[in-house]
């Protein structure tokens, strides 16, 4: 796998997995070890996707009722 | 949301504020002028994930003036010698006076500080010496301090004695952090206080225990027999009692003078000259005798519960304080009008103000179990009086407008709901919750009355008077009801039954042979062998948990000793034994709190239908995926994440399943006895111990891999995995008895803030309540935050300091979670109502 | 040998102020290779003072000698502390990743949140 920040590259078991807060997305969060980016990793495909910042959410909204959850307030 | 200029945010007007669902700047906006500073000016002691806040630091007076008076009292009885310890502190650590503040008393000498108790546990001690950022300037110094310390209570703490007799494997096993966490002594626990009992004043238990004293002394003159030789041992005990007390009185005559002293010769406003006298009156008043108005009763309960927190960590905080200050509320706003509602307002935002600022260093398990609060303080509110009739009232309503002015995370408040509630008070608890405080949890009081009753034999009468002893066990407020000494050490890292079930009692992550050896699942022949390795674990796992903390409990009079908690529990004063004696008379009132429970209800159904009903993975295949972690087995995990049952959508294989598991536990629950021999039966809960935890339990049947967070609630479903609505969710949970079945049950559900808007969505929300009352649920709590406001959070923190979020069994602001466990709760189901 | 004996020596190991060192000197002391360093040591979750167990070594290894026991059957493993001395010990494997914040309440695998891991770091 590679990491889309650094382009450090070693196999899936290499970047440190943190978690998937959604048990039934197959996207996880994992730690590139070269440059330490939290990074969205498909785990069917074995790819990060892109590297997580604060506000981002690569599992997309909450299950249920997302037209009126998901709504901005602003 | 987060796009508006700082010049567009000043002109909304509250409002607009409101429509836009921005309660924390609503509060802001209408708080009086003295909440409002004494809310910015509040230091925060709860942990910000895992660590604390810049500008915490530990307090290194108080065990340095405990140290030393310990020291030169060598060789007293233990409660004698920490009485002496304990009135040293109270006499000479610092006090303050916060400007604007009308309630007095903090632990610790400077309000940045946190204390610790160095008499409690060595590991803690030295976690301490190790912890980045808490040493106070000039560190150097600071360090030469502690580790001259730690030295000296190294081997001598109350954890230490007490591992010493421990069976040792037992101690290992406990202290492995796998199997549950908490500590064996009352160092860290929480007591439940009979306020009818302490309002009578300390002079009045003063004299109390000196009428005790004199004819225990009259009896010691006469024949000697056995009966007399117990007598001696009471004495010193009293005795402690009386040098607490004594101390107690004088640590608020401190504040009285501290008072009087600024408001004669240093204030120059009238108006707070004014306030400083009245404090110098109240200080001088209480706790030596018993309040007379509003101000008066929160000051006493103030003092009372920072006095208590002088003598051992006090991680919850019972209290029901609406039924305790009501009357005072009502002699002073309503008949007397000696205070005004603003100014009532005023007293009770601050008491909740004051108590958010309590802080008390907690060790890195119980930061990352309860991130961002010192403890889990959940008030009680509403209920019913002893005779069943509704104890709502005035206080009540002052409680829940005061928590949406303040919005602290702690303490937080548990409601008891009953048929008779007023329409009134029940819209109170809805706006707190639509303002996004996740409080009060609504409880149900007619179950759990009959639930204390049930398991432990209180009269009905006693039960009615139940508090949270921690998030969510009742306990009777009463002389042989009042719980001295919960230990928090009785809580199981449930999901360990299903995986030592799958790896034949080894654990894999700590590396340890800790369960029973209950076979290779592979030689299973079908899945009743499996459910049977499975019930053997989890006896071995309560076993383990509930040994340790009945020792703990029967020696902590030896190892720890209660001198002030003792002086303040009636049937302690009158038997002149230590509180904690569970021989004095208590009824017993013990649980274990069950983290992590719904995984294995998940993790069977899985196993059952997949591996034995279906046979469509072999147990083989089941094992190898779970020992790779699930890494390159995505497609087998994802089957078992979204085609086996799932525990909270009304699907009978599972919570069948549920339902015998909680059977099998509540058969154990009764052949676990306490030392008041009565029964430990399962609280299913968690705090955040699903994220402490979650790099503790390795890959599961459910589908989570070692590192995922494990399930939020006691039965609550998974996140996103409740996918029929809430009624189904519902449904599930009622398929077991809440008053039979277990001690209770934490349920966290997620509502549309669009969809509860205006009084539609009051109605909504109470018809929706009415249907959790009549399946018999006896818990349940909301979050209604969107998820835009919290991803905003996420990525500015500091325009959201005062957002509240319910993480299980209390409330934290979002911002002092971490990551893990915020994304946690932004994936749990937002469940729509009607 | 008894199963209380067995399980006695790792409790004295557990109960660490008994067996630590006093004073600063010897607390602040982080040697270059150390248990803390190695990828086979993990933090203990129920105290953070700095115990741990290797993945590997069980209870009856000891690296202290010059010339250490490496044991690696048994039911526990060993424990031991962040700071002590690994030079000895074959199985040390540097860890490449060492998470020093404890703010995102991080696996006790990764995690070195002590102080003097962090000034180490520096």
């Amino acid at each position: 796998m590679k990491c889309t920040e650094c382009a450090f590259e070693a196999p899936i078991g290499k970047f440190r997995y943190l978690y998937n807060a959604r048990i039934d997305s197959s996207i996880s969060m994992r730690q590139c070890p070269q440059c330490e980016q939290w990074l969205a990793v498909d785990e069917l495909l074995g790819e990060a996707q892109d590297a997580v910042h604060p506000g981002e959410a690569p599992w997309g909204k909450s299950a249920g009722i997302e037209g009126l959850a998901g709504d901005s307030q602003g | 949301m987060g796009q508006r200029t700082a010049q567009t945010e000043k002109a909304l007007s509250v409002d607009e504020l409101a429509n836009r669902r921005e309660w924390w700047s609503v509060a802001q906006k209408t708080r009086s002028k003295r909440l409002d500073y004494l809310r910015k000016g509040v230091w925060k002691k709860g942990a910000i994930g895992g660590n604390y806040a810049p500008g915490i630091k530990i307090d290194l007076t108080l065990p340095q003036l405990f140290t030393e008076k310990w020291q030169e009292q060598e060789g007293e009885p233990i409660m004698l010698q920490k009485a002496h310890a304990i009135a040293h502190v109270l006499d000479n650590i610092p006090i303050f006076i916060t400007d604007r503040s009308q309630i007095m008393g903090y632990i610790g000498s400077a309000p940045h500080q946190i204390v610790w108790h160095w008499q409690g546990i060595s590991m803690v001690n030295e976690e301490i010496y190790n912890e980045e950022g808490i040493i106070p300037e000039p560190e150097e110094e600071s360090l030469e301090i502690l580790a001259t310390l730690n030295d000296y209570w190294g081997g001598r703490t109350a954890v230490d004695k007490l591992a010493r007799i421990l069976d040792p494997e037992d101690a290992v096993k406990f202290m492995s952090g796998a199997i549950g966490w908490g500590t064996p002594t009352s160092a860290a626990t929480y007591s439940t206080k009979d306020f009818t009992y302490i309002f009578k004043g300390f002079e009045a238990l003063l004299a109390e225990i000196e009428e005790r004293m004199e004819e225990t002394e009259q009896k010691l003159q006469g024949n000697p027999s056995p009966q007399l030789l117990p007598l001696y041992d009471k004495l010193p005990r009293w005795e402690a009692m009386q040098i607490v007390l004594e101390a107690s009185i004088r640590y608020a005559k401190r504040y009285a003078r501290l008072a009087r002293t600024l408001a004669e010769h240093f204030e120059s406003d009238p108006t707070r000259k004014e306030e400083l006298l009245r404090i110098a009156e109240t200080c001088e008043r209480v706790p030596a005798k018993p309040p007379r108005n509003l101000q008066e009763s929160l000051q006493f309960d103030h003092f009372v519960q920072v006095l208590a927190r002088y003598e051992t960590f006090e991680g919850a905080w019972p209290h029901r304080p609406d039924y305790v200050h009501g009357p005072y509320y009502d002699k002073d706003v309503n008949q007397e009008k000696r205070l005004t509602k603003e100014e009532a307002l005023d007293l009770v935002g601050e008491h909740l103000i004051r108590t958010y600022e309590v802080g008390i260093f907690a060790p890195k398990w119980a930061r990352e179990g309860l991130q961002g609060i010192t403890g889990t303080w959940v008030w009680t509110m509403g209920g019913v009086k002893p005779d069943g009739s509704d104890a709502c009232n005035d206080m009540t309503i002052a409680y829940m407008q005061a928590a949406r002015l303040v919005r602290v995370s702690n303490p937080t408040f548990g409601f008891r709901w009953h048929p008779k509630v007023k329409d009134e008070v029940l819209r109170e608890c809805f706006e707190c919750i639509r303002h996004g405080l996740g409080y009060p949890s609504m409880r149900n009081d007619p179950v759990l009355v009959a639930n204390t009753v049930h398991w432990y034999g209180h009269p009905v009468e006693e039960a009615r008077t139940w508090v949270h002893q921690a998030c969510m066990s009742p306990c009777p407020t009463t002389k042989y009801g009042c719980q001295p000494m919960r230990m928090a050490s009785a809580t199981a890292n449930c999901a360990k039954m299903i995986e030592y079930a799958l790896h034949d009692g080894y654990d894999p992550v700590v590396n340890m042979q800790m369960g029973p050896k209950t076979g290779d699942p592979r030689q299973f022949k079908d899945f009743e062998e499996f459910f049977g390795a499975w019930v053997k674990q989890m006896e071995w796992l309560r076993n383990i948990l509930v040994r340790t903390v009945n020792l703990g409990r029967v020696k902590d009079p030896e190892f720890f000793g209660r001198p002030f908690l003792s002086a303040i529990y009636e049937r302690a004063v009158e038997t002149g034994t230590d509180a904690c004696d569970p021989s004095n008379g208590e009824r017993g009132n013990a649980w274990v709190t069950g983290f992590t429970w719904v995984e294995n209800a998940d993790s069977l159904a899985a196993i059952k239908k997949f591996v034995y009903d279906e046979k469509k993975y072999t147990m083989d295949q089941l094992m190898e995926a779970l020992n790779a972690n699930w890494v390159g087995y995505e497609e087998m995990r994802l089957d078992f994440v979204k085609n086996a049952p799932k525990w909270g959508n009304d699907d009978d294989y599972v919570d069948d399943l549920m339902v015998r598991c909680l059977r099998e536990v509540s058969r154990h629950a009764k052949e676990n006895k306490c030392p008041s021999n009565n029964n430990w039966p399962l609280l299913p809960e968690n705090v955040s111990g699903n994220i402490h935890y979650a790099n503790l339990v390795g890959a599961l049947p459910n589908g989570r891999r070692l590192g995922d967070a494990l399930y939020d609630g006691g039965i609550s479903p998974g996140p996103g995995l409740d996918k029929k609505g809430p009624t189904a969710v519902l449904k599930s949970c009622g398929k077991f008895d809440h008053v039979t079945d277990g001690r209770a049950f934490l349920l966290n559900q997620r509502l549309s803030p669009t969809q509860l808007s205006g009084e539609k969505g009051y109605q909504l929300w109470k018809a929706y309540m009415k249907t959790w009352a009549d399946l018999g649920l006896d818990h349940v709590q909301f979050n209604m935050v969107d998820d835009a406001t919290l991803r905003a959070a996420q990525k500015d923190p500091e325009k959201y300091q005062e957002v509240i979020v319910r993480v299980a069994g209390y409330s934290a602001h979002f911002v002092d979670i971490s990551r893990k466990t915020q994304d946690n709760i932004i994936q749990r189901t937002v469940q729509g109502l009607g | 040998m008894s199963r209380r004996d067995k399980w006695k020596s790792a409790r004295d190991a557990m109960m660490g102020p008994l067996a630590r060192a006093k004073g600063v000197k010897n607390r602040e002391s982080v040697p270059e290779t150390c248990c803390g360093k190695c990828q086979m040591w993990s933090e203990n979750a129920y105290s953070s003072e700095g115990r741990g167990t290797c993945r590997v070594l069980k209870m009856g290894s000891d690296l202290n000698s010059n010339q250490p026991t490496y044991v690696l059957e048994g039911e526990a493993g060993l424990i031991s502390y962040f700071n002590m001395d690994a030079s000895r010990c074959t199985y040390f494997t540097k860890m490449e990743l060492i998470d020093t914040d404890g703010t995102e309440c991080s696996d006790p695998h990764f995690r070195r949140a002590l102080r003097q891991m962090k000034k180490f770091n520096e």
